[in-house]
Formats: C-alpha cells, sequence, structure tokens
C-alpha cells in the first residue's frame, strides 16, 4: 500500500470517526484539516506504520481544537464572541490542569489494578515488547500475554470511568 | 492473529511497545475496520500522557512505590509483633491455645485413667467381704450338713461367704445309727459355725436367755468348725437342714455384741503380762482353795476341730456349753452304759485350758465331779474349740463349770467367793437352734469382758427344758 492509499483509506477512516463526535461539516472540515497537515507537513513519512499513527495523533490534535474553538465561540452555551476572552496558543492553566486530573485518575486507576496488571503495565512502561514481556512471565504462548493486557487494559479504562480523557 | 483478535494489540498501541510486525498488521487492519480505528483514535489519548516522560516516571514510580509497600507489608507484621501490645497478644494467644492442648490432653488422661480403673474392677475377681477360714481336709468330711437352700441365698450375708459356710457342710444327711452325744456335738457345732456377724442379720426365733450388751458392734469372722464324723444315726430323725439352722438360729436382743461374738473373736496380741494386777490376785486366792474330787464321767470326743487361728493369750476367756438329758439306750464313748449319769455337759472353749466341774447343794462346799481320775485330768486339759463331753449325774444342787487358761488350777477346794467374782464382767447368751424334731437345749455362751482374766467360772441349775 503506498502513501496516497493509505492517505485515501485515512481519510475514509478519520471522517467516520469524527462524524461520530462531531457535526457533519465540523467533521468534513478535521478531516481536511488533517490530512492537510499530512500532506504539508509530513510528506516525506510513507511508511504505513509511521503515517498511521502520526495521523492518529493530527487528528487527536485537531479534535481538541475543535472542541476549544466551539467552546471559544459559545458553540456550546451559545455566548457572546465579545464576552470571551482572547485565545492563548500556548499551553493554558485549563490544559494542564486538565492533563493533571487525567494523570491522577491514571495513578489511581493503576493502583487499584491487580498485580498482574500492574507487572505488565510497568514492563511496558519499561518499554518492552509482548514477547519479551512473554519470557518474562515464562508463557508459552504470546496470546495469553495479548489476552491478559487487553483484560487489564479494559480494567483500566473502567476505573478511569470509561475513557482516558 | 485474526483482525478480530487485534484489539488485544491496542495496550501496546498507548505504550508504544508493539513489535514492527504487529504495527503494520494493526495499522493495517485499522485502515480497514472502522471500530479499531475509532479504538486506536481513543487510545491516542493515554497514548500521549505515556508520552510525556514526566507522566511516564510518575506512573513508573507509582507502581514501583506500590510493589515496595506491598514487599514491606510482611515486614510490618514483625513490626507489630515487636511491639509490646504485639508481644502480649501473641503470648496470650499462645498461652490460651497451650492451655486448651494441656487441658485436653489431661481430660484425655483422666479418662484413660478412669477406664483402666473400670476395667481392672471388672477383671478383678470377687472377694469375699469378710475373711472365712476355709475348711480342713479332715474336716470337710466330717460335716454333716444339709447344703443352703434359696431362703438363705437370699439373705443379705456376702454370698461367698455363704458359699464358704455351705460348703464346709456337705448335704449328706447323717446316716443312721448316730450317738445321742455325736448329734450333740453337730448341733453344737452348726451352732458354732455360724458367723456371729451372720446370726445378728438373722431374725430371732427362738431365744433361751438374753444378756447385757455393752460394748459395740463385733466385726469378728468366725473360726470354722469342724464337724465329728458322721457315726450312724436313726434315718427316721434327721438333723435339721443347715437353712433351717442358720435361719432360725436365736440372737440376743438388740445385740451388736454379744458374748457369742467374742467367743469367737480373736484378741489383741499382746503379751501375758498386761495382766491385771487384781486378777493375779483373784486369781492367786483361786489357787489356795482345795476341794476334794467328786465322781464324774468323761465322754470326750476327739472332734478334730482344726482351728485356721488360736486364740490370742489376750482373747477374752469364754467358754460355751449346753447341757442335755441323755437317752437311755445311750452309751458312753466306752460303751458303757451310764445309767446314773443321766444328764450330757457338752463343754468348748476358746482358748486352751483346764475345765473343771463341780457340784454344789445348797450352802454346802462345792464338790469336783471333773475331773477325776487320771484319764480325766488328762481330758481336763482343753483344746481350744474342741468339745468335751461330761456325764453328769442327775441330783439335787448346781453345777460349776470353772475354765482357766492357766495350767495350775487346784482342784481340791472351791472358793465360793470366786463365783461372785468371776461372774462379774460376764457375757452372757444363749441360743437354741430351731430342731423343733428333738427340742434341743439351749447352747450358752459365756464370755469374760476383760480379757486380762483367765478364768471363767459359771454356775449351772439343771432346768427340766434343758433336755434332748
Amino acid at each position: 500500500m503506498d502513501r496516497d492509499q493509505t492517505l485515501h483509506a485515512l481519510r475514509e477512516r478519520i471522517l467516520a470517526f469524527a462524524t461520530s463526535r462531531l457535526s457533519r461539516d465540523q467533521a468534513e472540515d478535521l478531516t481536511q484539516d488533517v490530512l492537510a497537515v499530512l500532506h504539508d507537513k509530513y510528506s516525506d513519512v510513507t511508511e504505513l506504520i509511521e503515517l498511521v499513527p502520526l495521523a492518529f495523533q493530527v487528528l487527536r490534535y485537531k479534535m481538541l481544537d475543535t472542541h476549544r474553538k466551539s467552546l471559544r465561540r459559545g458553540e456550546y452555551n451559545q455566548e457572546s464572541v465579545e464576552d470571551l476572552p482572547l485565545a492563548d496558543t500556548s499551553n493554558n492553566p485549563m490544559t494542564q490542569l486538565d492533563q493533571k486530573q487525567r494523570v491522577d485518575r491514571l495513578l489511581s486507576a493503576i493502583a487499584q489494578l491487580g498485580e498482574r496488571c500492574r507487572k505488565l503495565f510497568t514492563w511496558k512502561l519499561e518499554g518492552k515488547s509482548f514477547p519479551e514481556i512473554q519470557k518474562i512471565m515464562g508463557q508459552s504462548s504470546i496470546n495469553t500475554i495479548y489476552t491478559w493486557d487487553l483484560r487489564c487494559r479494559k480494567q483500566l479504562i473502567d476505573l478511569m470511568g470509561g475513557s482516558w480523557e | 492473529m485474526s483482525e478480530k483478535d487485534l484489539e488485544k494489540l491496542l495496550g501496546g498501541f498507548a505504550a508504544e511497545t508493539l513489535t514492527a510486525e504487529e504495527k503494520e498488521q494493526l495499522y493495517r487492519t485499522a485502515l480497514h475496520d472502522q471500530a479499531l480505528f475509532n479504538a486506536l483514535a481513543d487510545e491516542q489519548a493515554l497514548k500521549e500522557l505515556l508520552t510525556d516522560p514526566t507522566v511516564r516516571r510518575r506512573l513508573f514510580e507509582a507502581l514501583q512505590s506500590h510493589r515496595a509497600e506491598r514487599a514491606s507489608g510482611s515486614a510490618s507484621w514483625l513490626d507489630w509483633l515487636r511491639r509490646p501490645a504485639g508481644i502480649a497478644w501473641a503470648g496470650g494467644l499462645a498461652g490460651a491455645i497451650l492451655a486448651v492442648v494441656l487441658g485436653t490432653n489431661l481430660y484425655q488422661e483422666s479418662l484413660r485413667q478412669e477406664a483402666q480403673l473400670i476395667a481392672q474392677e471388672e477383671a478383678r475377681p470377687l472377694v469375699p467381704s469378710s475373711p472365712v477360714p476355709a475348711p480342713t481336709q479332715s474336716a470337710t468330711p466330717l460335716t454333716n450338713k444339709p447344703p443352703a437352700t434359696s431362703e438363705q441365698k437370699s439373705r443379705s450375708s456376702p454370698p461367698s461367704l455363704r458359699e464358704g459356710l455351705t460348703d464346709k457342710r456337705p448335704s449328706k444327711a447323717p446316716p443312721s445309727g448316730t450317738s445321742q452325744d455325736e448329734r450333740r456335738i453337730d448341733r453344737f457345732e452348726r451352732d458354732a459355725a455360724m458367723p456371729p456377724a451372720e446370726a445378728g442379720a438373722i431374725p430371732k426365733q427362738t431365744e433361751f436367755s438374753t444378756e447385757t450388751v455393752i460394748t459395740s458392734a463385733d466385726n469378728a469372722a468366725p473360726q470354722s468348725i469342724a464337724s465329728a464324723p458322721p457315726p450312724s444315726q436313726p434315718a427316721a430323725s434327721p438333723l435339721p437342714s443347715q437353712s433351717k439352722v442358720d435361719s432360725t438360729m436365736p440372737l440376743r436382743e438388740g445385740a451388736s455384741l454379744s458374748a457369742r461374738s467374742l467367743f469367737y473373736r480373736a484378741g489383741p496380741q499382746s503379751p501375758d503380762q498386761s495382766i491385771a494386777p487384781d486378777t493375779k490376785r483373784r486369781e492367786k486366792a483361786a489357787s489356795e482353795s482345795v476341794q476334794p474330787p467328786g465322781q464324774s464321767e468323761l465322754a470326750a470326743q476327739s472332734l478334730a476341730m482344726a482351728k485356721s487361728k488360736r486364740a490370742s493369750p489376750l482373747q477374752p476367756v469364754g467358754i460355751r456349753y449346753s447341757l442335755a438329758l441323755r437317752e437311755q439306750s445311750e452309751q458312753t464313748h466306752d460303751g458303757a452304759m451310764d445309767s446314773a449319769a443321766p444328764l450330757a455337759l457338752t463343754v468348748e472353749s476358746n482358748q486352751d485350758g483346764v475345765l473343771q466341774l463341780w457340784k454344789q447343794v445348797g450352802p454346802a462346799q462345792p464338790q469336783l465331779l471333773f475331773p477325776i481320775s487320771e484319764a480325766e485330768q488328762l481330758r481336763s486339759k482343753l483344746v481350744a474349740h474342741t468339745l468335751v463331753i461330761i456325764s453328769v449325774p442327775s441330783m439335787p444342787g448346781r453345777l460349776i463349770l470353772r475354765f482357766s487358761r492357766t495350767d495350775r488350777i487346784p482342784s481340791a477346794t472351791f472358793d465360793s467367793k470366786l463365783l461372785d467374782d468371776f461372774s462379774r464382767g460376764q457375757l452372757r447368751e444363749s441360743v437354741t437352734p430351731d430342731d423343733t424334731s428333738s427340742f434341743p437345749p439351749p447352747i450358752h455362751y459365756i464370755v469374760n469382758q476383760d480379757p486380762s482374766l483367765s478364768e471363767v467360772i459359771v454356775h449351772i441349775a439343771p432346768r427340766s427344758d434343758e433336755q434332748d
């Protein structure tokens, strides 16, 4: 699959995802913005395993920008634009607080995990791949490690309230 | 891995620990699978957090600290035990457990010992409550008693004692042709064979006389008495059964300690020098009296009374006797007809000694009736619990029996004052065997209460009812 085919597939998936979270117009605008970034700024990224995660990262940023714009424009509470403060492009305290709260929730959720899940999470933070974790845990099948990790992820996201946000 | 199972790689996507192959497979599938793409898009938030080195370090530290807390959790138990309260709790708990274990062991041990005692009690053979002297080999065939009946067995006396008594008295009836003296001896022995303790438990049916009882109950077992060999006796007059004799053996009223029991009881083993001085004085005075011998006939029976124990020196001196009327056809032991001696006096002492029989008519001086001849001199030396039958002529007056456990007894005179001296403090008891077919004479027991007295003197007034 070449880069154009990848971008074409990405456009469909991004539009569908954005449409599920935003309005159709905002979803199309968001998709166009993401592809524009990939085309203009990351034109040298051609490999699938690099282009797709990059597309997810750009998509997330654009989603957050869209929410901030909508909030700033009063699309959620219908406030006057004149009453809203001017936008700050740097990390504002609200963003910092949001990240801090997410980190605290994540720490609290990890503390409630079981021993195996914490070990798995620790080894993943140490950068160990699933095959390496399989060896560490002495499992003959890597699917066992996949299954354990999937259960631990679901348990963790449940402990965080059903979302990583 | 199937496309459906690619969801399992989401955890590696956020932590960026997927291999190149896993990434290729996951991303290629995500381009065609909207759900997987949406999951990867949502997972990007976590991936963004984990990409931040600060957040990653904090998470790592949190996980390491949690592991350290888990590791220190076991050490905290040791810390808790090192505290005084922890030591007290642990000590108290250990003491309680130890007490429970010891208590359980002690309880089980006591149960086991009790079970052993019960087993030993069950395994132990029945022992009679009172010792009964075993009959000697020579005495057993000489007995002439019927077996015990059910009435006899139902009494309160121990069964073994009862068996011991019945063993000494076979159920075989005496053969016909038994002489009158032998029947007297047999009846005499039947009374003797009955233990006083047993007699005390039997209701009184016949009583001849009653004497005063002073001391407490007598628990001494009677000595076994061997019977004379059963000579021939007419079958028309069989002896009463043993059960009948026992059940009708009379008692002294309210007697807990009787002359009969004292007669058979063994005294304490102490030397003779404990005799009281006044007793010696009376014996000395008695030895000074002299009485001429009178006429008498001795019909001594060598009964081979095998006694299991002899009287001790301080056993109260006692005799028992019965006076019966001789039949006209009766002969003496040597076969000579004794028409001049219609009475037969059967005497038995509980100690070895010398026996004298005196006759006193009115206020005159007593005259010696027995022993007169040299043969009677030998027979007058009684062996304890050996019967002696003395033929007594029928004449007015009274008879005086004098028995001394000392060998020296004057035979010339008899001081009448001695009769009063020795009569004081005597226990008397009379029993009448229930021999309704022949109206047996009563048997009298006379025993000195003072064991230091060496003589017993009793006067006998022949009466018409003391006839055989």
